[in-house]
């Protein structure tokens, strides 16, 4: 059984900074990491291996220098094989781009395939939209939002929560599964184990050498601006526990949003 | 049909209230009122309260196969060949989102997810919407005569305010072909989710976060919850990486966005992407021990102090007081 798992590498945006006269998000030289939800879609396919045999390949379209230690980190998890479309120093941000990108991939350095995992959505974006495009452009169904996947004969079983139901579905192989953070808990590997793996076995190619131009955009990123909140009265209440208790529910009271 | 710029899509037409007021706004733009389509099996659930928003026509879309998220896709990209809108909106449930994703990825459409504005600027479409975590906004220029299907988080718009316009019904039917592969997905069970809470109808909320020690200190979090009669929320990390209580407590961009009159953030570091989810909050209390925590920033009452001093005080004046 072959399984590739999209897995992106994207900045940690619990640390991003704002640069206070611009108002923009400084993103270089960010702290970045693998998309958490990648990481459940990557400890899933490992489960899998562990259970029924298979080959595990990420693939991940992402700036080059970052996106290695990611790759490296998944390898550390347990996955066998893993390619790097890279842009360069650039985030991309057009979907239709980056689904390309992958897609070509896929067809070209991957060829057979069973399973394809990603996470429900980036941790950067937030859209979880390519799973759906490079399934279609596949053309093998796709299945969001799975919390848990059972690999049957010729066919995956998987159950999802939607937001009124719970439901159970089948669908044959090959199929492309987003999964949600419920669906396991990720192992995390040592950094030693991390260091051991060998750059070499990270196969590294360019957009050009799957055929995609970064102009073919359908959209461009404008601008990004950290957003006004609203400023709130930010009265400190201090003494002992008891005194700041009293003090708190008398202007909750004065407020009126106490029952 | 009168093919109009702007469509609403919706599988549960109650939810077409939640993103009536966007869809009258954008339409204006091009002079007009906004479309609803919702599928034919679904038209008890049109009533009056939501015929008043200002439609310009309702389509009742007949010929879907199945209620599976590839039926509505396959029936909607059909009917958008035929109508050309120039944006299609989607409410953003779980089920509107992989509708909307599949639409869009069959029809090669530009996707804006959960946007927050679409707008024209020097003659060009443009969208806004959160990213990297949220508390950032991405403007985007479309560069492409392609359909944009923009989804919109529900809830966060009052209903548009009510016309005396009568929308014109009309029953439309198409008929699609599912490829084989996509029409062996078969759905094997469905039960409905029993929902322990609705944070997003909560008047009051204590939310929690990784200042709790342990599971079973939720408790008393549920104490000082019951005793100020509010719901308990949660930030990403109890729920995602604990698992300590359920996604649909969850408060933020990746969970639910809540705007109770009371929301008391319990050893919550404030992360932005939490802090977009309680905003719109009327009163906001901050308790943690970390003096530098963001979350101090976003509240109305400031306490730097242990929780597990000032929630037991709380409870105990809370029961005192009763």
């Amino acid at each position: 059984m072959n399984i590739v798992v999209l897995m992106k590498h994207v900045v940690d945006t619990g640390a991003i900074r704002i640069d206070r006269t611009t108002r923009q998000p400084i993103l270089r030289g960010s702290l970045t990491k693998i998309s958490d939800y990648d990481k459940n879609a990557i400890e899933e396919a490992i489960r899998i291996k562990e259970k029924l045999g298979a080959k595990v390949t990420l693939l991940s379209v992402s700036p080059s220098e970052a996106a290695l230690t990611s790759l490296r980190e998944g390898v550390a998890m347990g996955a066998d094989d893993a390619i790097l479309i890279s842009t360069g120093t650039e985030y991309l941000f057009d979907n239709y781009v980056i689904a390309t990108a992958i897609v070509n991939a896929i067809k070209k350095f991957i060829g057979e395939y069973d399973l394809i995992l990603a996470g429900e959505i980036s941790e950067d974006l937030s859209q979880g939209y390519i799973p759906a495009v490079v399934a279609t452009m596949l053309g093998i169904p796709f299945i969001g939002s799975v919390r848990k996947i059972e690999v049957l004969d010729k066919k995956v079983r998987v159950e999802r929560r939607m937001e009124e139901y719970i439901e159970t579905l089948e669908s044959p192989i090959p199929v492309l599964l987003s999964v949600t953070r419920e669906i396991n808990k990720p192992r995390i590997p040592t950094t030693l184990q991390i260091k051991r793996v060998p750059l070499a076995k990270i196969r590294t190619y360019t957009l050009q050498d799957v055929g995609v131009s970064k102009d073919n955009v359908m959209t461009y990123l404008e601008k990004l601006e950290a957003e006004e909140m609203s400023k709130r009265k930010g009265v400190i209440l201090s003494g002992s526990p008891d005194e700041i208790a009293t003090k708190l529910l008398e202007y909750l009271k004065k407020e009126g949003v106490l029952e | 049909m009168r093919s109009l710029s702007v469509y609403v899509f919706t599988e549960s037409p109650r939810m077409a209230l939640h993103v009536s007021s966007p869809a009258v706004e954008l339409a204006s733009i091009f002079n007009e009122r906004p479309g609803l389509i919702v599928p034919f099996e679904k038209k008890t659930e049109i009533d009056d309260l939501l015929k008043k928003k200002g439609w310009s026509e309702i389509v009742l879309l007949k010929g879907i196969k199945s209620d599976l998220s590839y039926d509505y896709a396959y029936a909607l990209s059909q009917l958008m060949k035929e109508i050309t809108p120039k944006i299609l909106m989607i409410p953003a449930t779980k089920e509107g989102k992989e509708i909307a994703s599949i639409t869009a990825a069959l029809l090669n459409a530009i996707y804006a997810s959960e946007v927050v504005k679409i707008f024209i600027e020097n003659g060009s479409l443009k969208f806004i919407r959160p990213v990297l975590g949220g508390g950032i906004l991405a403007t985007y220029k479309v560069a492409s005569k392609n359909l944009i299907i923009a989804t919109y988080k529900p809830y966060l718009y009052p209903p548009a305010a009510d016309t005396s316009y009568e929308p014109q019904i009309i029953e439309y039917e198409v008929k699609y072909e599912k490829p084989k592969e996509i029409s062996n997905i078969v759905r094997i069970d469905k039960k409905p989710l029993e929902k322990t809470v609705d944070l997003k109808s909560a008047d009051r909320i204590v939310a929690v976060g990784r200042g709790l020690a342990k599971k079973e200190d939720l408790n008393m979090i549920f104490e000082l919850a019951k005793l100020l009669k509010a719901e308990v929320g949660c930030s990403r990390v109890i729920s995602e990486d604990y698992g300590w209580l359920p996604v649909e407590r969850q408060v933020g961009l990746s969970g639910v966005i809540v705007s109770p009159k009371l929301y008391i953030a319990v050893g919550i570091s404030g992360q932005i992407q939490h802090v977009i989810g309680f905003k719109n909050s009327r009163i906001v209390v901050s308790i943690n021990k970390d003096k530098d925590a963001p979350i101090h920033k976003y509240a109305d009452y400031v306490i730097i102090d242990d929780l597990y001093k000032i929630v037991p005080a709380l409870i105990n004046k809370l029961k005192q007081n009763q």
